[in-house]
């Protein structure tokens, strides 16, 4: 499936900003199951020089400063994707939790080094034994670890509420468990303490999300959103397969990742400091529209 | 136990007592009561010069350190919580015999850290072959992922480091810890060294004692070296955390011993993608960063975006290339105990060198058996923080009683990789000076090494801490009763060496221009504003003390003064209606609040409080002499405020006290301050607050009131010009001559003519206004507000309306009162506010609707 994503996050300040510092994680970048066929970040007013570099995960950071008095900031990034089709892996046959954990465990699994970071504790997320306790029926040791996800992913889908005023960006995630409510970032992180609780690499993934209009209403430009879910480390032959617990599903054509950390905190798309501004105002628009195959 | 059988002399009662605890090791005496010979030329000066002359000497160092302001802040909050330096009169001494063999493997150890860090944070073979469990890095919570590959090649790592050591009963020498961040003590070596070497000045030069400033010379030009432009004479800037921190003091000891500009996060910014330090006269680009703060405080984009004291966008200048920082970002994370145990093998790994210096036993609880090992043997645990991300003071288990020992065990059991278990060492005992005599107490040993391009060196000396109770020094490096000198004693003599020779090149004669920090700038505009204020405050408060003592407490020139008081919210308003006969007796209550009441804003002691504050923070840039009258101000009103009884009497000696201390700071900026941009601020901050002063002055007395000779007197008293009044008119008091002299009369330094003059005179030599064709807005007003008063005319003010109202004098007050706080405010954001705090970008939660919309699997 193509698509191009246009994603426009715009400030508009009452007074003006002197100068502004930002490092953005917009870019997607190739891996298992995504082709980039093109990308553009065009940012308003324009900087003077746009740093890029590769995280230690692989994700594309950029970096800029303004250092001109601007009254508004708007930051454009066009993508071009193709994403594969992985809703297979739903049948696939898999390793268990515990063959995966302990080819990390015993360093057998040649890329233990890669997804070791993924199991420790993170900045937005502390392994519990609450965590562990209430997902223990998902994910017992000898369950395929595809299944097990998958039965995680419902269970959260299941339990918590989907309430968009109910947390914040920099809700805690055992706040929002203990809470059971929450948005797509609130579930990733649920199901990423879950998994590392019981020693399953799993990381928080941002992207978008391709949503289909109501029956009989035309597709609307611009009314798509950033999303979040997670990912988990299913051994050596499968990898990181996505799941959606928003959408208690397992990724595919519809998820498109830009950029995969230990949780939110790595992959924030838009970060930085401001001087001045006075009373910022935020617009956010993505659209996600599918282009004809050829 | 007989001691000193054959050196000390028997007629020093000085060591007589001298018996260190059975069964360890004392630095002084070997276990059968000998003197060691490394320690017999001091104990035998010691002992010639006797206990009186000794302590004598020591009260007199003492108090030297009490006068300099050295300090340390056992808390990190109000810069006014510190404490004194305690130092002991008697230095610890080491044979350089030994202490060669000891910093040898201490340099060592520097390298095998070194090459530690260099693994982690880049090529991870550590990792990869493992030798150290990767949980101790992705699962650090001081660890960050931009800390991976950041330039290597081109900068070390560690440029100076510590290790901090114990010496157990057989004499042997182990590591209890390491501290590769910005570790604290250089500055309090010095300073250690300074005063013992002074305190026993004569023993100092006949003993073969190393030298430190080779070490600190040495420092210099490895910072130089890191400089990536510029490096003959790189702009190198100590980074600090400010001054409510720990280390503030030594910070800003060390930028003026070392000659670097004392920097907080504010003064730096990052612009054109090099760091820049905000002076007055514009940005100027840093080479080198001395950062003393946390890693994770640096850059609030990259790194803990809660934290507002670094420098925003900094990794990204790191990793051009455009900055050094020192030591390296990203270093304090091999300083956690939880490295320990793994050293040996990284020192194998790595270097190919069996480690030579051990570190005392510790168990990361990370491992299982580790683990199991600790709490098998609790009672001989020290407990520590696997993860060493502050100060956090260690258990010692023996010292728990059994609920908390449960407690702490589960604490383990729930996470155990989160603390590790340390073997406790009996250490060493060495000599030290108490009330009793000389008695021996433990002692730590802080060591310093640098990497050179040769190679790590090690500071001939270190920071000793002496404490009566030994499990007290596994805290931290301000942790122990005291700390002493260490002299380690030479073989050959010594070559006498200051870091103030050094360049041979010859210095062109320079004026100090436009460098300085806009922080500065404003904290020594404040500094001007408060001592002034202080002492308008003493003047009021004196003459009103004066009244009180006077047969006539009601006299009216009283009512004024409570005016003036009332308007700036002191005192109860109700205390000054005119009607009330009795209102000097019944304000007088709340006078002594007006003195020293810390929660009245403006009180006497608020004042000089924050003047106190102020010039903590630009300590590195006045005279010791300027911040010891600024101390004494603020030492006074505090002592005076512990004490219950305030009668009148004592106040008014205590404002008496107060004036003269603030007549002398004055003296010293006059005459003592170089004329720099520095002072132009100071001076400036006085002359506004004097006119605003001034101003209110004469409203509270003039603006409603006849003006009857005692009133007159009052004001001219409080305005400090009634000498020249009398000399002028004698005594008769009237009105328009006594608005001349406080208003139009250019010769009285008291005039408001004279302060605005004084202002236009800064004003115009402000950096850019020199060369500039118009005037800026502060210079307009200030032009205004001076023809203003020149052009007044005093007999019209002086005139009374029907009501007694003086009309002209009155509207020329209020158009003061507007435009002088305006003039401050436009300097203030032209010079000083150059930023307010960064914020951070607000962003949108994803996904606020992207549920039910969306089909699975279609």
């Amino acid at each position: 499936m193509k698509y191009r994503i246009t994603h426009t996050t715009s400030y508009k300040y009452s007074t003006p900003v002197s100068v502004c510092h930002n490092v953005v994680m917009l870019t997607p970048h190739e891996c298992p199951g995504l082709i980039v066929h093109q990308h553009q970040l065009a940012i308003e007013p324009g900087p003077a020089r746009i740093h890029q570099r590769q995280d230690m995960f692989g994700n594309v950071v950029q970096r800029f400063s303004l250092e001109e008095s601007h009254a508004k900031l708007v930051i454009k990034a066009v993508s071009e994707v193709s994403v594969q089709d992985r809703s297979d892996l739903a049948g696939v046959t898999s390793p268990t939790c515990r063959q995966v954990v302990a080819g990390l465990a015993d360093r057998t699994d040649a890329r233990w080094l890669d997804v070791i970071p993924f199991v420790f504790d993170s900045p937005r997320i502390r392994r519990s034994a609450d965590f562990h306790a209430w997902a223990s029926a998902d994910l017992p040791p000898d369950r395929p670890i595809v299944e097990a996800a998958l039965a995680l992913t419902k269970h959260i889908y299941q339990e918590f509420r989907y309430d968009k005023d109910a947390t914040q960006v920099d809700t805690p995630t055992s706040v929002a468990f203990e809470a059971r409510h929450g948005v797509c970032q609130d579930f990733a992180h649920v199901g990423v303490a879950c998994l590392r609780s019981h020693g399953i690499a799993a990381r928080y993934v941002s992207g978008y999300l391709r949503t289909l209009p109501p029956e009989g209403k035309p597709r609307l430009v611009g009314a798509d959103q950033s999303h979040a879910w997670l990912s988990v480390y299913c051994g050596e032959t499968l990898g990181w397969v996505d799941f959606d617990p928003t959408n208690n599903c397992l990724c595919s054509t519809d998820h498109v990742t830009v950029a995969s950390g230990r949780d939110y905190s790595d992959v924030v798309p838009i970060k930085g400091v401001f001087l001045g501004g006075g009373e910022p105002t935020l617009s956010v628009s993505v659209d996600v529209a599918p282009l004809d195959a050829d | 136990m007989t001691l000193f059988l054959n050196s000390p002399p028997s007629s020093s009662p000085l060591f007589g007592q001298y018996a260190p605890p059975r069964g360890i090791f004392d630095e002084a005496v070997t276990s059968t009561g000998q003197v060691r010979p490394s320690w017999q030329p001091l104990l035998q000066q010691l002992g010639e010069m006797g206990m009186e002359r000794l302590r004598s000497r020591w009260n007199q160092a003492q108090a030297q350190i009490e006068r300099n302001g050295i300090t340390y802040n056992p808390y990190e909050e109000d810069g006014l919580v510190s404490r004194p330096w305690a130092l002991d009169a008697i230095p610890m001494v080491l044979a350089e015999s030994e202490w060669q063999t000891v910093t040898a493997q201490l340099q060592q150890r520097a390298r095998v850290l070194d090459a530690l860090l260099r693994d982690l944070l880049g090529e991870q073979r550590l990792l990869k072959d493992q030798i150290i469990p990767p949980e101790l890095v992705f699962g650090h919570p001081g660890w960050y992922p931009a800390y991976q590959n950041l330039p290597l090649s081109q900068e070390r790592l560690l440029t100076y480091c510590v290790t901090d050591l114990a010496r157990d009963p057989s004499g042997q020498w182990w590591a209890t810890g390491d501290r590769t961040r910005s570790p604290f003590g250089l500055g309090y070596v010095l300073e250690n060294r300074i005063t013992t070497s002074r305190m026993l000045a004569g023993i100092f030069r006949q003993l073969p004692v190393c030298r430190l400033a080779p070490f600190y010379a040495s420092l210099k030009e490895e910072l130089r070296r890191l400089a990536p432009r510029f490096k003959e004479n790189p702009r190198i800037v100590l980074w600090t955390k400010g001054p409510q921190s720990r280390g503030y003091f030594e910070d800003s000891y060390l930028a003026r011993y070392l000659g670097y500009t004392l920097a907080e996060g504010d003064d730096l910014a990052v612009r054109n993608d090099r760091v820049q330090l905000l002076t007055l006269g514009g940005l100027l680009p840093v080479e080198v960063l001395l950062r003393r703060l946390d890693d994770d405080d640096c850059d609030s984009v990259e790194l803990n975006p809660a934290s507002q004291i670094g420098i925003s966008s900094l990794l990204n200048v790191v990793r051009e290339g455009k900055v050094a920082v020192a030591n390296a970002v990203g270093t304090r994370l091999v300083e956690s105990p939880a490295f320990l145990p793994f050293l040996p093998a990284v020192s194998r790994h790595l270097l190919g060198e069996d480690l030579a210096i051990a570190s005392v036993a510790t168990w990361w609880c990370g491992r299982d058996d580790w683990c199991r090992y600790v709490l098998e043997n609790f009672d001989r645990m020290l407990i520590r923080p696997a993860y060493r991300m502050a100060d956090v003071r260690p258990t010692v288990v023996r010292s728990l009683n059994a609920t908390a020992k449960d407690v702490l065990m589960s604490q383990i059991k729930a996470s155990p990789e989160r603390f590790v278990g340390q073997e406790m060492i009996d250490r060493s005992t060495t000599p030290v000076l108490t009330d009793d005599g000389v008695e021996s107490w433990y002692v730590g040993l802080r060591t310093f090494q640098l990497q050179t391009k040769d190679g790590f060196r090690s500071l001939p000396g270190g920071l000793a801490r002496v404490s009566p109770d030994s499990d007290s020094l596994n805290f931290t490096m301000t942790a122990g009763e005291r700390s002493q000198d260490v002299w380690i004693l030479s073989e050959q003599p010594v070559e006498p060496f200051s870091l103030l020779e050094g360049s041979s090149s010859l210095l062109a004669p320079r004026r100090s221009g436009s460098e300085l920090p806009s922080r500065v700038a404003d904290n020594f505009f404040w500094l001007g504003r408060y001592a002034e204020r202080a002492a308008q405050s003493a003047r009021v408060l004196r003459t009103l003390y004066a009244s009180l003592e006077s047969e006539d407490t009601d006299g009216p020139e009283n009512l004024p003064l409570l005016r003036y008081l009332a308007t700036s919210g002191q005192v109860d308003p109700d205390h000054v209606v005119p009607e009330f006969s009795r209102t000097i007796s019944d304000a007088a209550s709340s006078l002594p609040d007006c003195v020293l009441d810390v929660e009245r804003p403006l009180s006497l002691r608020s004042s000089v409080n924050n003047a106190l504050r102020t010039a903590l923070r630009v300590r590195d840039r006045i005279s010791l002499d300027m911040w010891q009258a600024v101390d004494r101000l603020q030492d006074g009103l505090q002592k005076a405020s512990e004490r219950i009884d305030r009668t009148s009497v004592d106040m008014a000696d205590l404002l008496e006290t107060t004036l003269a201390e603030l007549a002398a700071l004055n003296g010293l900026v006059g005459e003592g301050m170089t004329r720099t941009l520095g002072w132009s601020f100071f001076d400036l901050g006085r002359r506004l607050e004097r006119v605003t002063q001034t101003s209110a002055l004469l409203r509270s007395f003039l603006a409603p009131q006849r003006g009857d000779a005692e009133m007159l007197e009052s004001l001219l008293t409080v305005s400090d010009s009634l000498m020249t009044y009398r000399n002028r008119y004698l005594s008769t008091f009237q009105v328009p001559v006594v608005l001349d002299l406080l208003m139009t009369d250019t010769t009285n330094p008291r005039s408001m003519i004279y302060q605005l003059i004084r202002i236009n005179e800064h004003l115009d030599a402000m950096p850019g206004n020199l060369h500039q064709a118009q005037l800026n807005p502060e210079q307009r007003m200030a032009v205004h507000l001076a023809s203003t008063i020149k052009l007044c005319d005093v007999y019209a003010l002086a005139e009374q309306n029907d009501s007694g109202r003086r009309r002209q004098l009155v509207s020329l007050l209020d158009q003061l009162d507007a435009d002088l706080p305006r003039i401050s405010d436009a300097v203030s954001s032209r010079f000083l506010i150059h930023a307010g705090l960064p914020r951070h970008f607000g962003v949108q939660h994803p996904d606020r609707d992207s549920r039910g919309t969306m089909e699975a699997g279609s």
